[in-house]
């Protein structure tokens, strides 16, 4: 059996609803538009389903001139993209953010987005865009070829898994549950499960891929993404059979070796495997 | 590019049959009456409550914990043992800013709670397991190490357990006068992170015992990684490190 990419999907903005893609533009930093917006706290603190699985239910619809927002309760928002250089009224204002124990420039997206996020997750809340003069680099355990960089994704640019994980993982719960837990960007089919943790470098239409290493999992798994109400698993269950020693192994980060385009559809060709 | 905007990215999630955890209660929300909220250290409390219906847990769950009917919900690790079946202990991190640990610490006696779980598998210990326990945690993580550091005391197991905790100072460690004399600390303030060296000279031997130790392990995402990638290059197997970190 062939194996193939199955599904795209795009999270402009980190920690809200993902969009279904039938073709990825892979960018420097990852699928075009993806996690290039966040939602900081008064501290300028990443702001995630950790806290706020609710965010789970706004959805985020990028294009080049900004992006368009549809809050659960029928809000909508329309916050048009300002890049670098405050305005008369301070919009775009660019000031250290920070996700995970990355600090980079983020620049604010004004303050009707910040309103709206904040009326909605009841905190102080503002939407910042990653600076692009300012990109923030890869960690030192990452291959990151010249010029790849990242958004406000956890660490690699891309996270891929698979349909035959997602069926495994599923024959051992009591409610199966869907593979937008785990926000992946790239899902493959065709693979026995698991397989994709013994894979080094891959290529997908005209892009190869390094395997990076495996994505830990966290509490925000648990998130159901189509009520935003926070459950006990799936990470209960992959705690019995998936724990490595830094946590609960599922799914793997990717690097991308240059830009490129991939489609649902495409065949996966393995490159080298770990040894 | 073209876009499908919504949540289209999986299907929808139809329960396959009377889910086991609902049976038992442990999916569901039940009510906890406050016995006691007593300050530990310098920003953790110690919270005891009764659950209105006990189901037994294992050291090294938690339980997530909300204000009555309210959204914001938080994890907390069980503090006391298993053998404990009268009430629940928690050590809670009081974060100035957090959305519940502030209010969670100014709760009085008889107060109501609502709780889920007990949850969890990833670092759960029991007394039938062989080999030597290694407790490292950092922080609020030394909370469900000491679960495990008490059910294993009661149980008679030897050789009793290692127990070591990075912290910024003694303050900062729950219940560190309880629990000084079988402390390994490091303090971060004074003596640096824990190192490889620093943890050779403790767990040195234990690469010797006949039977694998069972490490684990519990802080903040970065300390962990640490930890994990030192008893890697001290030479313990993959297979004996369990780890969770909470962020």
């Amino acid at each position: 059996m062939s194996i193939t990419v199955s599904r795209l999907t795009v999270y402009p903005v980190k920690s809200m609803a993902g969009i279904a893609l039938t073709e990825a533009e892979l960018t420097a930093t990852g699928i075009r538009h993806d996690r290039l917006w966040m939602v900081v706290d008064e501290n300028n603190r990443f702001l995630t389903q950790r806290q706020h699985p609710e965010m789970a239910l706004v959805t985020a619809v990028p294009d080049d001139d900004g992006l368009s927002m549809r809050f659960p309760d029928g809000h909508e928002l329309r916050a048009p993209l300002i890049r670098d250089g405050a305005d008369r009224k301070g919009n775009g204002r660019v000031y250290p953010v920070t996700v995970w124990n990355d600090t980079v420039d983020g620049i604010d997206q004004g303050d009707e987005a910040a309103r709206q996020l904040t009326r909605f997750l009841q905190r102080p809340a503002r939407l910042v865009y990653i600076s692009s003069e300012h990109p923030r680099r890869l960690g030192d355990s990452y291959p990151a070829p010249a010029g790849i960089t990242v958004g406000f994704a956890d660490s690699a640019p891309l996270h891929l898994t698979s349909e035959a994980s997602l069926s495994d993982l599923n024959q051992r719960m009591e409610r199966p549950i869907s593979m937008d837990r785990f926000r992946p960007n790239i899902v493959v089919s065709g693979t026995t499960a698991y397989e994709e943790d013994h894979w080094q470098r891959v290529q997908i239409g005209d892009v190869t891929l390094v395997v990076v290493k495996p994505c830990i999992r966290c509490q925000m798994i648990n998130v159901n993404q189509q009520t935003g109400i926070k459950e006990i698993d799936p990470l209960e269950t992959l705690g019995t059979y998936r724990s490595v020693p830094r946590g609960i192994g599922f799914g793997q980060k990717v690097v991308h070796e240059h830009t490129g385009t991939i489609r649902v559809g495409d065949p996966v060709a393995i490159l080298e495997v770990k040894s | 590019m073209s876009l499908v905007p919504g949540n289209e990215t999986g299907g929808r999630e139809e329960p396959r049959h009377a889910a086991a955890a609902t049976e038992t209660g442990r999916a569901s929300w039940r009510r906890a009456t406050v016995l006691t909220c007593t300050p530990e250290s310098s920003d953790v409390v110690a919270l005891s409550i009764r659950p209105e219906r006990w189901i037994a847990h294992r050291a090294g769950q938690y339980y997530d914990i909300r204000m009555p009917a309210e959204r914001v919900v938080r994890a907390f690790s069980v503090v006391s043992s298993p053998t404990v079946t009268d009430h629940l202990e928690f050590g809670i991190q009081v974060l100035p800013q957090g959305l519940l640990s502030p209010r969670l610490a100014g709760v009085r006696p008889g107060a109501k709670l609502e709780i889920r779980g007990p949850v969890g598998s990833i670092i759960t210990w029991s007394p039938e397991m062989a080999g030597r326990l290694v407790l490292i945690g950092a922080g609020a993580g030394i909370t469900p190490l000491l679960s495990m550091y008490e059910h294993a005391t009661v149980a008679g197991v030897t050789p009793s357990p290692t127990l070591i905790v990075s912290a910024k100072s003694t303050q900062r460690i729950f219940r560190f006068d309880r629990y000084r004399s079988v402390l390994t600390t490091r303090l971060s303030s004074q003596d640096g992170r824990i190192d490889r060296a620093f943890l050779d000279s403790i767990l040195g031997p234990v690469l010797y015992d006949d039977v694998p130790p069972q490490l684990r392990l519990c802080g903040p995402l970065g300390f962990i990684g640490d930890i994990v990638d030192h008893l890697l290059a001290l030479g313990f197997p993959e297979g004996t490190i369990r780890s969770e970190a909470f962020v």
